[in-house]
């Protein structure tokens, strides 16, 4: 595996609160080039955008304290913040979950297991204006 | 649209009708057949009415009594009131008055019974007005318990939308897992490498199906209420151009779009086309080795749009082609047997389009290639949900104000 080459590639605050799937998401995205920084609840995530200002956002929907919609909402409305892209991640993969997302602002919308992690990485590329990477084999 | 039926009505009258109770026939054949009809109504499951033009019950059969409650008298009393009904999801609105539609028949699945011992039904009701020919308009009403069938609905849909929310994580876990282990592969042996392989194929194997199932789930649920809105379908084709051409490119497959210049617009839910149209595409590749793939749009006959997906690949016999779209269909012939899939993908594909009160169908040749079309009506929508068209007619209207 190649070794993370710190942020070069971009900052990204991961907000999830299962443990596992948080340092799985981690370590491919370290592995990747990316400089992450993990938290577990949308409070956290609020402070966090401020202290850390990540290039991205990958968020969870479902989690303690403040949920993702509410987090959504207020990042995207802090002008301090502008810029800042924000992709869901959730379990949730209802229809109208995805619409009300998008409506507060999100820039994409992925369901956990339904998007391969792969292309989860590509979507990040893409929404940072990264070339995609070569084609495995 | 009212029966006029004269017949009918004279039939109906003679049984019940209005006012005092059964009408005397005279001894002899037609009192026997009298008797014959008033006892298969009495036998039947179903509630059945007829109310006066004013709204006063004629005749109950032994389900309605029932349903009722078994009140000492029904007879001229009010339907409403005898019957207070009220949308299952607002228990404190007034009673609805089902009578109201007019001459129009009506369809209603959304309604409950609450009596006065607290008990509650869930009701199938349909109201059918009766115009008889130079005499008073009245309603025959009949009623089906769904109790049952609705709680077993309202399991089903729980089971599986908690079944794939709580199977979303762990599958997540391993695909991650497995896919960033995979990323090693100069560092592990080849045996291990293609064990992973094989466990990361099969996880998203595993989280295809999930999503099969969820998204199938969501197209036999009725009681889901479906989004109407305008649908550009050449943005929607452009767009599934786009998203398909890397995958198309790694297999050497152009993909060209073929775009009529007068494709009307319709109202209808894009997500669900686009999921058929998806699996359209995702089995093109599949089975196309050489050629191109070609996605089109084009109107039709009935003024709504007709989407294709024509591949040069393998082909499908005639036989095949009849079972196509029935759930976990395998082909007999082994240059098309399906060995990736879920097995649901044309399944879904075809409880979609019902959904949206559109066609699927598929024409092919062997060893020249398939088309599959999907073609969507201007409203899409299911008959019982006829008033939401027009509602989103409307309220299409209004927005281009």
């Amino acid at each position: 595996m190649n070794k993370p080459t710190g942020h070069k590639l971009g900052r990204i605050l991961l907000v999830e609160d299962d443990i596992t799937l948080a340092g799985l998401y981690k370590m491919r995205m370290e592995t990747e080039g990316f400089d992450v920084k993990h938290v577990g609840n949308g409070e956290e995530a609020l402070q966090a955008a401020k202290e850390y200002r990540p290039d991205l956002v990958l968020l969870d929907i479902m989690m303690p304290k403040l949920d993702g919609f509410d987090v959504l909402d207020i990042l995207h409305n802090t002008p301090a913040l502008k810029g800042m892209k924000i992709v869901i991640l959730s379990a949730i993969g209802e229809a109208e979950e995805q619409a009300k997302a998008m409506e507060l602002g999100a820039d994409e919308y992925l369901v956990k297991s339904q998007v391969l992690i792969a292309e989860v990485m590509a979507r990040i590329r893409s929404h940072l204006n990264l070339p995609p990477l070569p084609e495995a084999e | 649209m009212a029966y006029s039926s004269n017949s009918f009505g004279r039939w109906l009258k003679t049984l019940f009708g209005p006012g005092d109770a059964v009408e005397k026939a005279s001894a002899g054949p037609e009192q026997a057949e009298h008797e014959r009809t008033v006892a298969i109504l009495n036998s039947l499951p179903d509630a059945v009415f007829v109310v006066g033009a004013k709204g006063a019950i004629d005749l109950a059969n032994g389900a309605a009594q029932e349903l009722m409650g078994n009140p000492p008298s029904w007879r001229q009393e009010r339907f409403v009131e005898m019957l207070p009904l009220r949308p299952r999801t607002k228990p404190a609105d007034k009673p609805v008055n089902v009578l109201e539609g007019g001459l129009s028949p009506q369809r209603r699945r959304d309604l409950r019974l609450t009596r006065a011992d607290k008990t509650s039904v869930d009701l199938d009701l349909s109201v059918t007005p009766v115009q008889p020919d130079g005499g008073a308009a009245y309603y025959i009403v009949v009623a089906r318990d769904i109790t049952q069938e609705r709680s077993l609905d309202r399991q089903r849909e729980e089971f599986i939308a908690v079944a794939s929310h709580e199977l979303r994580t762990p599958l997540a876990i391993m695909e991650v897992a497995l896919s960033t282990a995979l990323l090693a592969k100069t560092s592990l042996k080849p045996q291990i490498f293609s064990l992973i392989g094989q466990a990361h194929r099969n996880t998203v194997f595993l989280a295809d199906l999930v999503k099969d199932l969820t998204t199938l789930s969501e197209a036999q649920n009725d009681n889901l209420p479906i989004a109407l809105k305008p649908v550009d379908a050449s943005a929607l084709v452009r767009t599934l151009g786009i998203d398909f051409e890397q995958q198309a490119k790694a297999k050497g497959l152009p993909i060209q779009v073929t775009l009529s210049p007068d494709i009307p617009s319709i109202l209808s839910t894009e997500h669900y086309i686009h999921e058929v149209l998806q699996n359209f595409l995702t089995n093109a590749l599949k089975y196309t080795d050489k050629g191109h793939i070609t996605l089109s749009a084009a109107p039709s006959q009935n003024g709504g749009v007709r989407f294709g997906v024509a591949d040069t690949g393998v082909g499908i016999s005639a036989g095949d082609q009849q079972h196509l779209f029935t759930k976990f269909y395998r082909t007999e012939d082994y240059r098309t047997r399906e060995t990736g899939g879920t097995g649901l993908g044309l399944y879904l594909c075809l409880e979609l389009a019902e959904r949206l009160n559109a066609k699927v169908w598929c024409e092919s040749t062997i060893g020249k290639g398939s088309t599959f079309y999907l073609e969507v009506p201007p409203f899409s929508t299911l008959k019982q949900d006829h008033g939401k068209v027009v509602e989103a007619q409307v309220s299409n209207l209004v927005d281009q104000l």
